[in-house]
């Protein structure tokens, strides 16, 4: 991709992005909870920058947990939702819910980061070890495979712990099972969210190279100098701490991880160095577009949860690259 | 150089290969020969240190320094620390378990390795492709450069690989290989590279890897091509059933009495090619027979 194209690619990312951020602001509900579409009220303000806030981190950490997994798996189709993360993390919320059910609301003092990363690297290391080739070795293809059977079970096991907790409890649960962009997000998680997304874009920006050198054979990375091993390691551990913290924030959202990726790509080319930077903030585009978009649409029952916009709108992309056998030309 | 196996056995899955006793001489072409299954790529593999070797194994032997040196390298008199300091140990001796043990990116500036199936970045560009060889290293854009031009990918160096035919994607790997080359490389392994080429870039790499050798580096070369490897080896390893069926110098293994039992084909030599004679299998009794 020539320097040019990178460049117009920033800009239409920057200018996508803005865009959004625009929109997003001026939509959402007053003091009153009426929906109003202008500036916001003082009241109201607030609400606007919580969600921003919440849609420009959550949006990011999927990207870059997509992208770090695409890298990963040697695979344009993979996104948390393949290695079973997300509903990992959804599990062990739901879970951490009932506990705090039965034992007193204290026990879900931490919020939902902490059950949400250790369902994810539960669902990890499940995946891993049915996901691990003949040699030892994670296998692409296996890995996939046993994350979605993971992924699978684990959002079964997240509605069967919601079946089973007390009815007062559920709708707070059903609506971040969802998926939603808190308008109040907790700072903790807030906090958290930022520190790994930071964390992720200075790793795609100095490990950039290492990066690119992952998507040839195993033989070939290592001997022009890869520890392919440790970068694997390294790989599964940030994308699932990432996938992990923008559940604990947003819900399972199941396509950002994976359109912004490629929208990243599209723009700025496949070069890590640039990409991962651009991949987070394709993935902010995208979750704040999403959540700007619900408001716009009517609905009598209260609006639409953001998690159905971008099921909407991820699943048909989804089957376009299927379509276009994206996966198979990629694992040439 | 000289890369030595001694009573090494190496696994590759359930694939044995071994006891092996082994010499891969420095500034000489080694072509390794062998039915399919025999243990070809395995050994190359070894030889890159993506394998341990067992029992023995194989010891990497660094000679006095090399007496040829490219002009390329000659320009490359500041070197990075981390050369250095692997410069420091190039005289000393190495098993091929530490070999095999030594961290990728000081291996990486000791060999080059191309694969019998390269593959691909996807959306790469056969230039960036090429630079990933520089990963470990301080990159190097004249290298890079030339390397392409080695090979006759240069006026493509803007294409996506994903693009190209299975025969430049070979090319570009082998360049990505050349690129990878600093002061202490010592090593190039390459797996059966004329299996997608045409005969003028079968030509064209031949006379590349007879370059290398030229310039010390141990070169090691499986192929099933009996032309291009009578024309480029100085020494021959045959492999058959993870054993070796014969090893020594070309003239002595590259003969009808010898290949024949390894590969159940009749071989002829065609005495009249010039610089030397080829020993050639032949197909047409079996053609003949129907």
């Amino acid at each position: 991709m020539s320097a040019r194209r990178e460049q117009f690619g920033w800009i239409v990312l920057l200018l996508l992005c803005a865009c959004a951020m625009v929109c997003r602001f001026l939509v959402g509900r007053d003091g009153a909870g009426q929906w109003t579409f202008g500036w916001p009220t003082s009241d109201s303000m607030e609400w606007r920058v919580g969600a921003l806030l919440s849609g420009l981190l959550a949006g990011a950490a999927l990207s870059l947990s997509g992208i770090f997994l695409q890298t990963l798996l040697r695979n344009p189709l993979a996104s948390p939702f393949v290695l079973g993360l997300s509903a990992g993390s959804q599990a062990c919320v739901a879970a951490a819910y009932w506990i705090a059910a039965i034992g007193g609301p204290w026990l879900l003092m931490g919020g939902a980061i902490l059950p949400a990363t250790v369902g994810a690297l539960l669902a990890l290391a499940v995946t891993l070890y049915f996901g691990r080739g003949k040699g030892g070795g994670i296998d692409p293809i296996s890995l996939v495979l046993s994350g979605v059977i993971v992924g699978t079970v684990a959002a079964a096991l997240a509605s069967l712990i919601e079946w089973l907790l007390p009815l007062e409890m559920r709708p707070a649960l059903a609506g971040w099972a969802l998926g939603h962009v808190p308008e109040v997000p907790e700072l903790s998680v807030v906090i958290v969210t930022a520190i790994t997304v930071f964390a992720g874009i200075f790793i795609g920006f100095r490990g950039g190279a290492t990066l690119d050198a992952m998507g040839l054979s195993d033989d070939e990375s290592s001997s022009i100098g890869i520890h392919v091993s440790r970068v694997r390691l390294y790989l599964v551990l940030g994308s699932s701490v990432l996938a992990a913290v923008a559940t604990a924030l947003c819900g399972p959202l199941a396509f950002v991880g994976l359109i912004g990726p490629h929208m990243a790509r599209s723009c700025v080319g496949p070069k890590h160095r640039v990409a991962v930077l651009a991949a987070a903030i394709s993935g902010s585009t995208l979750l704040i577009a999403a959540d700007a978009v619900r408001h716009f649409a009517p609905a009598s029952t209260g609006r639409l949860p953001v998690g159905v916009i971008c099921a909407l709108a991820g699943g048909p992309f989804f089957l376009v690259l299927l379509r276009r056998g994206a996966a198979k030309a990629w694992m040439r | 150089m000289t890369l030595k196996f001694e009573n090494a056995i190496i696994h590759n899955g359930d694939f044995v290969l071994g006891p092996l006793d082994l010499q891969f001489r420095a500034a000489a072409v080694t072509v390794v020969i062998g039915p399919n299954g025999g243990g070809k790529s395995t050994l190359l593999r070894a030889a890159a240190g993506l394998l341990p070797a067992h029992s023995g194994g194989a010891r990497l032997q660094s000679e006095q320094s090399r007496s040829a040196h490219s002009q390329l390298e000659k320009s490359q008199t500041e070197h990075s620390q981390f050369e250095h300091s692997i410069s420091a140990r190039a005289p000393t001796l190495w098993s091929q378990q530490e070999l095999a043990r030594m961290a990728p990116a000081q291996r990486a500036h000791l060999l080059s390795f191309v694969p019998q199936r390269p593959e691909s970045v996807a959306g790469f560009s056969v230039r960036t492709s090429v630079e990933l060889g520089r990963v470990a290293m301080r990159a190097d854009a004249p290298r890079v450069q030339l390397a392409m031009q080695r090979t006759g990918i240069a006026a493509l160096a803007d294409e996506l690989v994903g693009h190209l035919s299975e025969g430049q994607r070979h090319r570009v790997a082998f360049a990505r290989a050349l690129a990878q080359r600093t002061a202490q490389t010592q090593l190039l392994i390459v797996d059966e590279p004329t299996s997608a080429l045409d005969p003028s870039w079968t030509r064209a790499l031949a006379a590349e890897l007879r370059h290398c050798a030229s310039e010390g580096l141990a070169v090691i070369v499986a192929s099933h091509d009996f032309a291009f490897a009578g024309a480029i080896a100085d020494d021959v390893v045959a492999l058959s059933q993870g054993k070796i069926a014969a090893a020594g110098h070309a003239q002595g293994i590259l003969l009808p009495n010898i290949l024949q039992p390894i590969f159940n084909v009749p071989f002829r030599m065609v005495e009249h090619l010039a610089p030397r004679p080829l020993c050639l299998p032949l197909w047409s009794d079996a053609i003949d027979a129907h």
